[in-house]
C-alpha cells in the first residue's frame, strides 16, 4: 500500500549543511541539465524543483555519497515527465555577451553532436565531461551498474566519433 | 583521456560557461533576494516561488531558524497551498496516530509507463491487469526467478508473490512487467500477448498501446508517466507493546494520481459511496480499503487490517488541511523533525455521526495539545 515506507531517524542534518550543499552545487547541476536536456529555461525549472525535494528529504539523502547525483537524476527525471522537447536548443540560448574571463568558445560541431545523442546517452556524457564525475559516481547518481555506464560511454564516443570525423 | 574525450569535455564547459546566470535561489534566511538574472517574468515567478518554498518548508522543518516570522512565510505561501493534506477526525480505540512524513521519492524507482486494462462492471471492475515498462537504462536488470515462458517472441519469466502473478521480460531499451493482482496467470499472459512498445524518435518518449484485447476487458487507466512523488500519508497503529508481532493498522495515504490509477492497481473493485462522493471499496490481502478522488488528479486510500467500519469511520473523518497546518500539527505530536516518524498517543474517540451528504466527518480530535 503507499505510504508504508518510511523515513528513517539515523542523523539530523543541519541547515546549514543543506545551505552549503546548495551553494556547491546549484549552480553546476543547472549548467549540466541545461547541457542535458537542451533548455536553460527547463533546466531552471528542474534544478528548482529538485533541490526542493532535496531539501524536502535531506534527512535521508545527505547521507548518500554523492547527493548531487541525486539531485541531477530527480532533475532529468522531472523534467523528462513534463516536458517533450522538440529541438536541442541549447546553443541558441547563449549569453551574447558573456564574461570578459572567459577565453573559450563552445565548439558548435561537438554541441550539436551531444544534441544528437539519444536521451539514454547524453545525461551520462554530460556527467562524465561537464561534472568530472567519474564512471563510478556516475554509476551510482544513476543507480545502474558501473559496466553500464561505461559501455553507454562507449556508445556514445563511437556515435560522436563518427559525427565528428574522429577516432573514438 | 583521448583528444576526443578532451574536445568533449572542453566543449562542454565553455558551453556551460556561457549560459546565463541566474540569482542564488536560497540563502538559510528569507532576506530579500537581488533580482533573478533571468531571461523571462515566467522564469522569475517561478524561481521566486521556489525560493517561496523551500523557505517556507525549511522553516517549519527547522525550528531553531531564527527569522523571519513563519507567520511571515506562510502567508506567502498560503496562496499555492492546497487542502490535500489528511488529518484523522476518528481513531479506532486503543489506536495510537503516526504521523507519517512524506514517502521519500526513490530514485531507484525511476519514471515509468504505466497503464490498466480490466472488465468494467455495473457493480465496479474486476480482472484488472497492470502494465508497467520502465527505460532499462534506468533500472538494474536482474532478472527474477520464475517460470519461463514465451510472450510475443521474448524470453520472459512468470513469478508469483503473495497472491499476485507478475510477467518480466526485457524488449529492446525496455523492462516490461504484467501484472495480476488476483493471481490469473492466463489473463496475464493474454494482456501481455497485445502490449505494444515503441520510442518515439528522436525524443525517446515510450509509448505504450495494446493491440485487440480479451473480450470484455478495455484500458480502465490509460499509459501515463508515472514519475515518483512523494506524497502525505498518516498511519494509525492498535497500541503496540513488545509483546506485539502483527499490529491492527489503518493508512491513510493521497496521492496526486487517478482514481483509475490507484484503485486499479488493486486488480478488481466495487463501486461505493465514500464522503458523498463515487468511489471504490478494495478487497486486499490486508483487509479492505476505500479508495476516492479527492480533487481532480488527487486520489484519497484509507485502507489496513481493522473491521470495514472501522475503517470506513476513518475515511468518513478525514479532515483535510493545508500543508502548513499539516505541519503544525505533525509538529506538535513530538519533538523530533518532521522529516522522522513520530508516534503519538491521541485520546480515544467514538466514531463521528456520518452526514448522508458526506460532507460533516466531525471535528478532528488531534488537537495541538
Amino acid at each position: 500500500m503507499a505510504g508504508e515506507e518510511r523515513v528513517g531517524v539515523s542523523s539530523i542534518p543541519s541547515q546549514r549543511e543543506f545551505t552549503d550543499f546548495y551553494a556547491e552545487w546549484r549552480d553546476p547541476i543547472r549548467r549540466a541539465l541545461a547541457l542535458a536536456i537542451g533548455d536553460i529555461t527547463i533546466a531552471d525549472d528542474a534544478t528548482d524543483e529538485a533541490m526542493t525535494r532535496a531539501l524536502a528529504w535531506w534527512a535521508k539523502i545527505h547521507d548518500y555519497e554523492r547527493p548531487e547525483g541525486w539531485v541531477y537524476r530527480v532533475g532529468l527525471n522531472w523534467s523528462r515527465g513534463l516536458f517533450r522537447k522538440r529541438r536541442y536548443e541549447i546553443l541558441t540560448q547563449l549569453d551574447p555577451d558573456p564574461p570578459a574571463t572567459d577565453t573559450s568558445l563552445p565548439d558548435i560541431d561537438v554541441i550539436e553532436a551531444v544534441g544528437c545523442l539519444s536521451w539514454r546517452l547524453r545525461p551520462i556524457v554530460v556527467a562524465r565531461y561537464y561534472l568530472d564525475w567519474s564512471t563510478a559516481d556516475v554509476a551510482a547518481a544513476f543507480g545502474i551498474p558501473e559496466g553500464t555506464v561505461k559501455s553507454r560511454l562507449s556508445r556514445a564516443l563511437s556515435r560522436l566519433a563518427r559525427d565528428l570525423g574522429e577516432t573514438p | 583521456m583521448t583528444k576526443l574525450e578532451d574536445r568533449i569535455r572542453s566543449s562542454l564547459h565553455a558551453t556551460a560557461q556561457q549560459l546565463p546566470d541566474t540569482a542564488e535561489g536560497f540563502t538559510g534566511t528569507a532576506e530579500p533576494q537581488s533580482p533573478p538574472r533571468v531571461r523571462g517574468p515566467v522564469v522569475a515567478v517561478a524561481v521566486m516561488i521556489g525560493v517561496l518554498v523551500v523557505l517556507g518548508g525549511s522553516l517549519f522543518w527547522f525550528s531553531n531558524l531564527g527569522e523571519p516570522s513563519p507567520g511571515d512565510v506562510a502567508d506567502s505561501v498560503a496562496a499555492i497551498q492546497l487542502e490535500r493534506f489528511p488529518i484523522p477526525g476518528y481513531v479506532p480505540p486503543s489506536a495510537e496516530l503516526v504521523y507519517g512524513d512524506y514517502a521519500v521519492p526513490d530514485p531507484t524507482n525511476p519514471s515509468s509507463v504505466d497503464a490498466v486494462v480490466a472488465r468494467t462492471t455495473p457493480e465496479g471492475f474486476t480482472d484488472g491487469v497492470v502494465v508497467t515498462v520502465y527505460d532499462a537504462s534506468q533500472v538494474g536488470i536482474g532478472v527474477p526467478e520464475g517460470e519461463p515462458v514465451v510472450i510475443n517472441g521474448h524470453q520472459a519469466t512468470l513469478f508469483r508473490n503473495k497472491g499476485r502473478v507478475t510477467l518480466w521480460w526485457q524488449q529492446d531499451d525496455h523492462v516490461v512487467t504484467v501484472r495480476s493482482p488476483a493471481g490469473d496467470a492466463t489473463l496475464a499472459e493474454s494482456v501481455a500477448s497485445v502490449v505494444t512498445i515503441a520510442n518515439t524518435e528522436p525524443f525517446d518518449e515510450t509509448v505504450l498501446t495494446f493491440g485487440s484485447l480479451p473480450d470484455g476487458l478495455a484500458v480502465f487507466a490509460p499509459p501515463r508517466l508515472a514519475p515518483p512523488e512523494p506524497h502525505p500519508y498518516v498511519q494509525i497503529h492498535a497500541s503496540m507493546g513488545p509483546e506485539t508481532v502483527d499490529p491492527e493498522f489503518v493508512t491513510i495515504a493521497v496521492v496526486r494520481d487517478t482514481i483509475a490509477q490507484v484503485a486499479g492497481a488493486f486488480g478488481s473493485a466495487t463501486a461505493t459511496e465514500i464522503r458523498g462522493v463515487d468511489g471504490y471499496q478494495v478487497e486486499t490481502a490486508d483487509g479492505v480499503s476505500f479508495v476516492w478522488s479527492h480533487d481532480p488528479g488527487v486520489t484519497v486510500t484509507v485502507g489496513g487490517t481493522y473491521p470495514e467500519a472501522d475503517i470506513r469511520a476513518v475515511a468518513e473523518g478525514l479532515d483535510f488541511v493545508t500543508e502548513a497546518d499539516w505541519r503544525r500539527q505533525y509538529d506538535s505530536t513530538g519533538p523530533q523533525l518532521p522529516t522522522t516518524t513520530t508516534t503519538h498517543a491521541i485520546p480515544i474517540t467514538e466514531p463521528p455521526a456520518v452526514g448522508t451528504d458526506g460532507d460533516d466527518p466531525g471535528a478532528p480530535t488531534t488537537t495541538v495539545p
